[in-house]
C-alpha cells in the first residue's frame, strides 16, 4: 500500500509514532459526512376555486423544490390542476379534470444506467462513501486527488463524485378524466331513476434519463460513459355505465351495469456508448461523428389490454337490511387464448342494528353496524406475450463469418426465456369477511372491527420448472394458499374540555398465511422456497448455532473427519438429523417468516385552543429478516461488529479469515435476525390563528407548523438497520423537519 | 335550439362509448417485436436452430464452471489463488448437492446440458418429419445426435445415470424418472453412433461437426465403458452389438 497511496500509508505510521502501536494517532476520515448534507425543501402551492350552480371551477398550480441528503441530489416538481364541473341543464352533467407533473430529478451518482455496469462496485454515492478506508483520504498533501484511496482498485474515492456523474431523470406526466352523465328521468319522466354516465380517462407519461459519467466517477474503469433512454406510455380506460334506481315503499332497489375496455401502451428506445470524446456533451451528443460504436441499444414496444363487464344489485329494506349483489366477468390479453375471461361474485349483507326497534332506548350505542361478504377477486398481473413462446436470437462465429442463430432457450445468451404455458389463467382469491362499525358514547369511542379469510387458488407465479425441459422458468398457475386475519380500528376522545382535547386513533393488523397445496399436490416446492402449511414468504437454510466455542473442539472434529473444515470461531450451523456431517438435503430447515405477523400504527392528537400536536406511531411485529451476515473476508469496510477473536470469545459473529478465498462458507446463517420494531415516524405542531385576528388582514384561514419526520425509534430488534424503510433492510434513512403555512384568502 | 345541441352533443358522447369498445378481437395478443417458436417450422427457422446447437457447445469450455466441473480435481488442473471454487478440486464436505458458498454452482451445467438437449430434441423433431425437405437434412439430424449424445456424457461422467429426454417440451413437465447409468450410456453410443453415420466427412465452415469427432467420442466412449467393466460380462457378439460396432 506505501506504493500506492503513500498519502494513507504516512497516516497509518503515525500510529507508530510512539514506537508501539496507538490507534488513536491515526486520523479518521469521515467519508459519510463528506458526500451527505442537509437538504432543504421548498414547496409552495396556490389554489383558487370558485362557481355558480350551474359551473364550477377549481385550478391549482404547485412547485416542489427538494435538495437530496446526499450531495448531487435534487428533485424539483411543477404540478398543475385543472377541474371544471358543468351542469347546465337538469338532464346533463359533465366534468373534466387534468392533472399534469413536470418533474426533474438529479439523482445523483448512479448504478441504475442503460447496459450493465462493473459488478461489485457501490450503487449509490452513500453506499460507496461507507466502503472507503478511515485511514485514507481523498487528497494529498499537494491536493492532488488520490483515485484509490488506501490503494485497493476496487474502491475508489467518492470525494467529489457529483462533479464526476450525473442521472438526470424528466417525467412529464398528464392524466385526464372525463365524463358525462344523462340524467334520464328528467327528460323523461317514466325513466326517472335510470341515468347513464360515460368516462374517459387517458394517461400519458414520457420519462427521460440520461446518465454520465467521466473517467473519475466511482463506477467508471478508465472510460467516461453516458446513456440517453426515453419512455413513453399511454393508457386509456373508457367506461359506460348505466345506472337505475327505484323505490318502493321501504324497499329500494338500485342496478349498475357497466362496460370498460382499458388499453396500455408502453414503448421506449435508449443508447449507451463509451468513450464520449466531449465530457461536456454529456448524453446530449451520441451522433455518428462522435461515436463510432454503441455500447448498448435497445428499442421495446409492449401493449395489453383489458375488458370487464359488471353488474351490481343494491337492495335495502327500510334502511336496515342492505344487500349488494355483483358479478363481473374480466378479460385480460395477456393470459393464454381461451383462459383470458374468468367470472368473479361477490354479495355482502348489511345490518344496521341501530335502526331497529329494539334498540330506540339504548343511549350509549349511537351506531352498530354488522357486515357479512363474500367475494372473489382476480390478478392477471404478469407481464404481456408470456404465453407467446418468444425466442432468443444471436450471432455465432464459424471462423471468421458471424452466423445469425435462434434457440428455443439459451442460457449463455443472458438472456433468461420463460416456457410458454398454454393454459395461462387468472389467479383467484375468495374472501369471507365479518365486521361491525360501531360508535358509542356520543362518538368518544368508535372503530371497525373485521375478521377475514381468504383462499387463493392458481396462484400465478413465475416460477421455476426442472431444466429437463429445457428452461429452467415458466409463468404457472399452481397451487393453493390460505390466509386468516384481523384489522382494528379504534378512534377514541380520551379528553374533552372547553380547551382542550386528546385523540388517539389506533390502527392494528393481524394476519398469517400458509401454502395448502403446490403445482405437485402436498409436496414441498424447495427450488422456489414454497413449503406446505408455512408461509408464502420465508427464509430457508441452515439454521444458527452460534458458533464453534473452544469446549466443542471434540464434537468438531467429528465433523471435520467427514470433510468439513471447521475451527473454533467459525459460524456453526445446527446439524439437525445429528449425522456429524452439514448436508443440504437433511440440515436445511423454515427458518421463519419475512412477513410480520402485526402491524400497528397509532396517532395521538392533543388539541390545546389554538394549537395541534400530533405524534405518530409506526411499527411492526414478528417476522424474520435475512440481514445476510457478516462477509469478514478483510478486503472491505464494513460496520463496526462484535466478532470473534482470542480478546471476545462470546461474540456474535463469526471471526475474521483472510488466507480462504471464500472466507468462511457459512458465515450467511448469522445474519438471520428476528424483526420487530415500534417508531416515531412523525411529530408535528400547528397553530391555526383566530378568526377575529385574520380577518382584519383581509384571510379567510391562516395556520403554521412544525414537523419533525423519524425523529427516533422507540424500539428495534436490529439496531443496525432501519426496518420502517422497507421491507427488505437498509442502514439509511432521513430525518427531516418541515415548517410550512397555509393560507387562505 | 339551443337544447337540441346539447342533446345531440349527449348522444354523440353515447354513441362514441358504444363504438369504442366493441370492436372484436380487443383482447388479441400480438407479439410484432420478437420471433416466436412457430419460426421452427419454416425451413428458415429451422437453419437458425441448428446454430443453437454449436452455441450450446459454449458451455463445455466457456467459463469458470466449465473449468470447476470438468477440470477441478484431476492432474490437469488445481485451484488457483481465489479458492472460492476449492470444493471442485478438494473433494471437501462443502461440495454436496448444493455446493455451499461457491461460485460454481452445481446445477448450473446440469441445466445447460438439458438447455443444448432441448434445442437438439427440437431441431430433431423438425428435420426428421417427411415433410422436411431441406438440402441441410442429413447434416441437421447427424450435429443434433452429436450434441445430445456429448450433452448426455457429460452428464453421465458427472452424475451417473440422468432423466433421458428425448423429446421437446411444449409445457412445463415436472415428474422425470431416473434412468441407469447404464441405459445412459447406451443412449450417449446411439447418439453418436447416428452422428457418426449422418454427420460429413469434411467441414463446410470452421467449427462444423465432422464424422471424425463424432468417430472421436464413440471411441473415448468404447474405451470408458469397457475400462469400467460394464459390459465384461457379456459375450463378445452381444458386446459387439452393445458398442453399436
Amino acid at each position: 500500500m506505501g506504493a500506492t497511496d503513500p498519502t494513507a500509508w504516512k497516516n497509518i505510521e503515525k500510529g507508530w509514532a510512539g514506537g508501539s502501536w496507538d490507534g488513536s494517532k491515526v486520523a479518521t476520515t469521515d467519508w459519510c459526512d463528506m458526500v451527505s448534507q442537509t437538504g432543504i425543501t421548498h414547496e409552495h402551492t396556490l389554489s383558487a376555486s370558485g362557481g355558480t350552480d350551474k359551473i364550477k371551477g377549481y385550478a391549482s398550480i404547485g412547485y416542489l423544490d427538494n435538495e437530496g441528503t446526499v450531495k448531487g441530489q435534487s428533485y424539483t416538481r411543477y404540478t398543475t390542476k385543472i377541474s371544471l364541473d358543468l351542469k347546465p341543464t337538469a338532464w346533463f352533467t359533465m366534468g373534466l379534470n387534468v392533472n399534469g407533473t413536470f418533474s426533474e430529478q438529479q439523482y445523483g451518482s448512479s448504478a441504475t444506467t442503460t447496459g450493465s455496469l462493473l459488478k461489485n462496485l457501490p450503487g449509490t454515492l452513500y453506499a460507496g462513501a461507507t466502503s472507503m478506508f478511515p485511514y485514507a483520504v481523498p487528497f494529498d498533501e499537494e491536493g492532488n486527488r488520490i483515485e484509490y484511496p488506501g490503494g485497493d482498485d476496487k474502491v475508489k474515492n467518492v470525494a467529489d463524485e457529483w462533479n464526476h456523474s450525473q442521472n438526470e431523470r424528466r417525467m412529464f406526466r398528464v392524466i385526464g378524466s372525463l365524463f358525462a352523465q344523462l340524467d334520464l328521468g328528467e327528460i323523461y319522466s317514466p325513466f326517472k331513476g335510470l341515468k347513464y354516465r360515460f368516462s374517459f380517462g387517458p394517461d400519458f407519461r414520457h420519462y427521460r434519463n440520461g446518465t454520465f459519467r467521466d473517467e473519475e466517477s466511482l463506477s467508471s474503469e478508465g472510460k467516461n460513459r453516458a446513456s440517453l433512454s426515453n419512455q413513453s406510455d399511454f393508457s386509456w380506460t373508457l367506461d359506460n355505465l348505466l345506472y337505475y334506481d327505484k323505490e318502493i315503499g321501504k324497499h329500494s332497489f338500485g342496478v349498475t351495469l357497466l362496460q370498460s375496455a382499458t388499453k396500455y401502451h408502453y414503448e421506449s428506445s435508449s443508447m449507451a456508448a463509451e468513450g464520449i470524446p466531449l465530457n461536456s456533451a454529456k448524453w446530449n451528443a451520441l451522433s455518428k461523428e462522435n461515436i463510432s460504436l454503441l455500447d448498448d441499444w435497445n428499442s421495446s414496444l409492449t401493449e395489453k389490454q383489458l375488458l370487464s363487464y359488471m353488474f351490481r344489485l343494491n337492495y335495502d329494506y327500510h334502511n336496515r337490511y342492505l344487500l349488494t349483489i355483483s358479478g363481473r366477468w374480466d378479460g385480460a390479453s395477456q393470459l393464454a387464448d381461451g383462459n383470458k375471461w374468468a367470472f368473479f361474485p361477490s354479495a355482502a349483507l348489511g345490518w344496521r342494528i341501530d335502526q331497529e326497534a329494539f334498540m330506540e332506548n339504548i343511549n350509549w350505542i349511537n351506531q352498530l353496524k354488522l357486515r357479512i361478504g363474500f367475494g372473489t377477486t382476480g390478478n392477471s398481473a404478469i407481464s404481456p406475450y408470456q404465453t407467446k413462446g418468444a425466442i432468443v436470437p444471436f450471432y455465432y462465429p464459424f471462423g471468421s463469418s458471424l452466423v445469425p442463430g435462434f434457440a428455443a432457450s439459451e442460457p449463455l445468451t443472458g438472456k433468461t426465456v420463460t416456457l410458454a404455458n398454454q393454459d395461462l389463467g387468472w389467479e383467484k382469491t375468495t374472501q369471507y369477511n365479518i365486521g361491525i362499525d360501531y360508535s358509542l358514547l356520543k362518538g368518544r369511542i368508535s372503530g371497525v372491527l373485521d375478521f377475514y379469510t381468504s383462499h387463493t387458488t392458481d396462484l400465478l407465479m413465475n416460477m421455476s420448472i426442472p431444466s429437463l425441459n429445457g428452461y429452467t422458468q415458466s409463468y404457472a398457475n399452481v397451487g393453493e394458499t390460505s390466509n386468516v386475519g384481523v384489522d382494528i380500528t379504534l378512534n377514541t376522545v380520551n379528553i374533552k374540555t372547553r380547551d382542550f382535547e386528546w385523540r388517539t386513533s389506533l390502527n392494528a393488523a393481524w394476519q398469517k398465511d400458509k401454502v395448502e397445496e403446490l403445482a405437485n399436490g402436498k409436496e414441498d416446492d424447495i427450488v422456489n422456497n414454497w413449503f406446505i402449511g408455512q408461509a408464502l414468504g420465508v427464509i430457508y437454510g441452515y439454521e444458527s448455532g452460534g458458533l464453534w466455542k473452544e469446549e466443542d473442539v471434540e464434537l468438531m472434529e467429528e465433523y471435520n473427519k467427514k470433510g468439513h473444515s471447521f475451527q473454533v470461531g467459525m459460524a456453526r450451523p445446527v446439524d439437525q438429523n445429528g449425522d456429524k456431517k452439514i448436508d443440504p438435503n437433511d440440515d436445511r430447515v423454515v427458518i421463519g417468516h419475512t412477513r410480520p405477523r402485526w402491524t400497528l400504527g397509532m396517532n395521538n392528537t392533543f388539541y390545546y385552543k389554538n394549537f395541534e400536536l400530533s405524534v405518530m406511531l409506526y411499527g411492526r411485529f414478528d417476522y424474520m429478516v435475512d440481514t445476510g451476515g457478516e462477509w469478514q473476508g478483510g478486503r472491505y469496510m464494513q460496520r463496526s461488529i462484535n466478532y470473534y477473536n482470542e480478546n471476545n470469545k462470546n461474540a456474535d459473529y463469526q471471526k475474521p479469515i483472510y488466507n480462504i478465498g471464500g472466507g468462511d462458507p457459512y458465515y450467511r446463517i448469522l445474519g438471520y435476525k428476528k424483526g420487530s420494531f415500534l417508531k416515531v415516524r412523525n411529530i408535528s405542531l400547528g397553530y391555526t390563528f383566530p378568526q377575529s385576528l385574520i380577518k382584519k388582514w383581509n384571510l379567510s384561514n391562516l395556520k403554521v407548523f412544525v414537523q419533525a419526520k423519524n425523529p427516533g425509534q422507540i424500539f428495534s430488534t436490529i439496531d443496525f438497520l432501519e426496518l420502517d424503510a422497507s421491507q427488505s433492510y437498509t442502514s439509511t434513512w432521513n430525518r427531516g423537519f418541515t415548517v410550512g403555512l397555509n393560507v387562505g384568502f | 335550439m339551443k337544447l337540441d345541441r346539447k342533446v345531440l352533443l349527449g348522444l354523440a358522447f353515447l354513441a362514441l362509448g358504444m363504438s369504442g369498445t366493441s370492436c372484436a378481437g380487443f383482447l388479441d395478443e400480438k407479439l410484432t417485436t420478437q420471433q416466436n417458436t412457430d419460426y421452427f417450422d419454416t425451413p428458415e427457422g429451422i437453419d437458425r436452430l441448428e446454430v443453437s446447437l454449436y452455441y450450446n457447445l459454449r458451455f463445455h469450455f466457456a467459463k469458470e464452471y466449465a473449468c470447476a466441473t470438468t477440470n477441478s480435481g484431476t492432474d490437469e488442473f488445481r485451484v488457483g489463488g481465489d479458492g472460492s471454487n476449492a470444493s471442485w478440486n478438494n473433494y471437501d464436505g462443502n461440495l454436496q448437492s448444493q455446493v455451499v458458498s461457491n461460485s460454481t454452482k452445481m446445477e448450473e451445467v446440469w441445466d445447460g446440458m438439458y438447455n443444448g438437449i432441448n434445442n437438439a430434441n427440437l431441431l430433431l423433431s423438425k428435420v426428421t418429419l417427411d415433410s422436411y425437405k431441406g438440402s441441410n437434412k442429413n447434416l441437421y439430424i447427424g450435429e443434433a445426435h452429436f450434441l445430445r449424445g456429448l450433452n448426455y456424457f457429460k452428464l453421465v461422467s458427472q452424475y451417473g445415470g440422468v432423466p433421458l429426454k428425448l423429446t421437446p417440451s411444449v409445457s412445463p413437465e415436472r415428474e422425470f424418472t431416473r434412468a441407469t447409468a447404464e441405459a445412459t450410456y447406451l443412449q450417449v453410443i446411439d447418439d453418436l453412433k447416428t452422428a457418426y453415420d449422418y454427420l460429413p466427412s469434411t467441414a463446410s465452415a470452421v467449427g462444423k461437426m465432422t464424422k471424425d469427432a463424432a468417430a472421436h467420442f464413440w471411441l473415448k466412449l468404447i474405451c470408458l465403458v469397457l475400462a469400467k467393466s460394464m459390459i465384461a460380462g457379456m459375450g463378445r457378439r452381444k458386446q459387439l452389438i452393445w458398442l453399436r460396432l
